[in-house]
């Protein structure tokens, strides 16, 4: 298949400053991807560059086939991380104007217009100025400008911000329905849990390159043999060749350095008498788990 | 979406938006408004003024019995003569007129005229001049010659080298050309303020990076370039009635210097078609200029200041107006017209008071051009870096980077 936008060893400079080094990765119709990494670790910039919006100083990007061009912006969604409407402008003409700007006609816009106001409950409030509406209506006023012309590729950049439980479910719920309509969406979250419950495959941008990339089921498998989960009393924190502890809900999710195997914690375990042990297994780290290790190895090795 | 498409969007929208706004017809309709109360309020002070009664006493036998009005003066009430100063003097206290004349015995040796003068006497001396002239000349037989020691010569001065004259109906033609210039250059501040304000509300607003994955950096400017000219040609043309109807009143009164009719050969096409040929390369400048003070600038406020540097640039010929009109082809005057923030403004006056060498005119047009695209063709790269740094200040290093497109990617 085909991948709707697919970016290789892109690099962006800014002066001296290197924003992106070597960024890579493809994304495929009718998939959720996750682009996840650290404040400042060169995702906006990377989306920018994705959507032309930046030069990149090498690399490349292939969008719907090709290089970007005016045609193909129709095709494109997009919930930048810097959100932004006219704020003196009522909700409703602004939407339209946007709407208009993707290539709807004006009855079409309007049609599907009423139906998105709808759906987020911003019907009632669309002759208000925008500055007169909440943050999270302002949130979901700005999704319905990436969603209304319904684009086959979508790029969303923290699409939860500000938004209560009952619209990040609201908002979950639109997001899988644009993956099962066929479209590609690309999500940039901090949100990890929010990533590992909508996403199939995620890149890890870490200091300006791509550090993890692929299903998120293999890259847990690839970091299976270094945490395991032991319930039991007594300190496991301090044993050797431990990273990093946590206690979640009574048991202990121990991160286990790359020299240490989970059979010799077990060694150890079993050697050490104020330790009694109910219950021990390798386990598969969350996507938290998974993201501050990468992360914290990189800043060691750095360091 | 095609480009054109894409900019008619944006060009809709940036006029609907502003021309039905609060402050637009306020300032559009207010400012006619409080002229005409400001106007309105003059007239009817001057105008008890005006036509308030006036004595004189003729002890030097100059007036006939039935003195002639003078034409400018024609609606004014006729002026009152009393047998002697006393009892004008009592007129006088008693309010009944609001001035008073003495022509003493004297006067023909002299030409003394001593006035009694109550709280309303504005105009009544002009007034009186001109009525003692218009009768002292009463006397010559020969019409022209009384036309000639009222009205005075016409200056009709032949330039040397060209075939063009000054004076006469060539100096309405100039009257109408400054005008028509006038308007151009309050259209290009208008336009100018208008879309440093919508450059600037974007970048307020944040949209920026929506709409450029939506249409081209070229068809926003462009978009926003003609909505705003639009707007501002809308406030220009309910203004510009105004001062038609006003103009066309005064030019056809009795009482202009010149008596003319309106006739087509008035229009000064040749003007008119000169200062289009500049005014469209300076709007190019002011609006590129404009988008990229606003791109660069954190907020309104900020851009206003930037933008009130340059705007200092293009008023400059006004400021040595005396020097420009004492030495039409001195050095400066040739200096101001090539320089391409001055070369419109320096021209019209220049235009309107001598005449221009054609050598002068095409290098500062071309001069003009050239420098209008060329800042034209870097400001949506310096439009788009400045877009997307908000809240960062501005440094020289970081400006020249985004010329050399380092700084973001253009249209």
């Amino acid at each position: 298949m085909e991948p709707i936008v697919a970016v290789s060893h892109l690099r962006k400079n800014f002066g001296q400053v290197q924003a992106v080094s070597d960024v890579s990765f493809a994304v495929y119709p009718g998939e959720i991807f996750g682009l996840l990494g650290p404040n400042g670790a060169g995702k906006t910039t990377t989306i920018r560059m994705m959507l032309d919006i930046f030069r990149p100083d090498g690399g490349e990007v292939t969008i719907f086939g090709g290089a970007m061009s005016e045609g193909k912006k129709s095709r494109l969604g997009y919930l930048p991380e810097e959100r932004g409407l006219y704020k003196n402008v009522k909700l409703e003409p602004a939407l339209l104007y946007l709407a208009r700007l993707k290539g709807l006609r004006k009855a079409e816009a309007q049609h599907r217009l009423t139906q998105w106001l709808h759906r987020f409950e911003l019907f009632e409030h669309r002759q208000k100025k925008i500055k007169a509406l909440s943050h999270g209506m302002q949130q979901k006023a700005q999704l319905i400008a990436a969603l209304i012309h319904e684009p086959d590729l979508l790029v969303i950049d923290e699409p939860f911000a500000g938004l209560d439980p009952v619209n990040t479910r609201l908002v979950k719920e639109i997001i899988k329905e644009q993956r099962a309509a066929g479209r590609a969406i690309i999500m940039s979250t901090h949100q990890l849990h929010q990533v590992e419950a909508l996403c199939s495959r995620i890149a890890l941008i870490n200091d300006g390159r791509t550090v993890l990339y692929g299903e998120i089921n293999d890259i847990k498998r690839q970091f299976a043999g270094n945490a395991v989960e032991v319930v039991g009393e007594g300190e496991f924190g301090d044993l050797e060749g431990v990273r990093s502890a946590r206690r979640i809900d009574g048991a202990w999710h121990l991160y286990l350095d790359e020299h240490t195997r989970p059979r010799d914690l077990l060694r150890q375990i079993a050697q050490r008498d104020e330790l009694h042990v109910q219950r021990f297994e390798v386990s598969y780290p969350s996507l938290d788990d998974i993201f501050i290790s990468v992360v914290s190895q990189q800043e060691t090795a750095h360091a | 979406m095609p480009e054109i498409k894409a900019l008619t969007l944006v060009a809709r929208y940036e006029y609907m938006l502003r021309v039905k706004s609060k402050s637009f017809l306020g300032v559009t309709f207010g400012l006619p408004l409080l002229y005409l109360l400001i106007f309105g309020i003059i007239m009817l002070y001057t105008g008890s003024v005006m036509y308030a009664q006036i004595g004189y006493v003729d002890q030097a036998h100059l007036f006939p019995a039935t003195p002639q009005m003078p034409p400018l003066f024609a609606d004014f009430p006729q002026p009152q003569a009393f047998p002697d100063v006393a009892s004008g003097r009592q007129a006088l206290e008693e309010g009944t007129i609001t001035a008073l004349y003495v022509l003493p015995p004297d006067y023909w040796q002299g030409g003394t005229v001593i006035a009694y003068k109550g709280n309303k006497h504005a105009i009544a001396s002009d007034f009186f001049a001109d009525f003692i002239r218009v009768n002292l000349v009463s006397s010559v037989d020969d019409a022209n010659a009384r036309a000639r020691l009222l009205d005075g010569p016409h200056y009709v001065s032949e330039v040397q080298g060209t075939d063009q004259a000054m004076g006469g109906i060539h100096t309405v033609r100039m009257v109408i050309a400054l005008i028509a210039g006038g308007m151009f250059y309050l259209l290009l501040t208008l336009s100018g303020t208008y879309l440093l304000q919508a450059v600037s509300n974007e970048k307020e607003n944040r949209t920026l990076e929506m709409i450029i994955t939506a249409i081209s950096t070229r068809a926003l400017i462009l978009g926003k370039m003609v909505g705003l000219i639009v707007l501002s040609l809308t406030q220009l043309a309910i203004w510009g009635a105004a001062i038609l109807v006003g103009g066309i009143y005064v030019l056809t009164s009795p009482a202009f210097p010149i008596p003319i009719t309106l006739e087509p050969s008035l229009i000064p096409w040749r003007e008119l078609g000169l200062l289009t040929a500049f005014f469209l390369p300076t709007f190019l400048l002011v609006a590129s200029l404009m988008v990229a003070l606003g791109g660069i600038a954190n907020d309104q406020r900020q851009g206003q200041q930037y933008s009130g540097i340059f705007t200092m640039l293009f008023f400059i010929p006004l400021y040595f107006i005396a020097q420009l009109i004492a030495e039409p082809n001195g050095l400066l005057a040739i200096g101001l017209t090539l320089f391409p923030c001055t070369s419109l403004s320096t021209l019209m006056i220049r235009r309107a008071i001598g005449v221009v060498p054609p050598w002068q005119i095409w290098l500062s047009w071309g001069l003009l051009t050239g420098t209008a695209l060329a800042v034209a063709l870097v400001t949506p790269r310096i439009f788009r870096w400045g877009m997307l740094r908000t809240g960062q200040g501005l440094s020289l290093k970081k400006l020249r980077l985004a010329l050399l497109g380092q700084g973001g990617r253009h249209a």
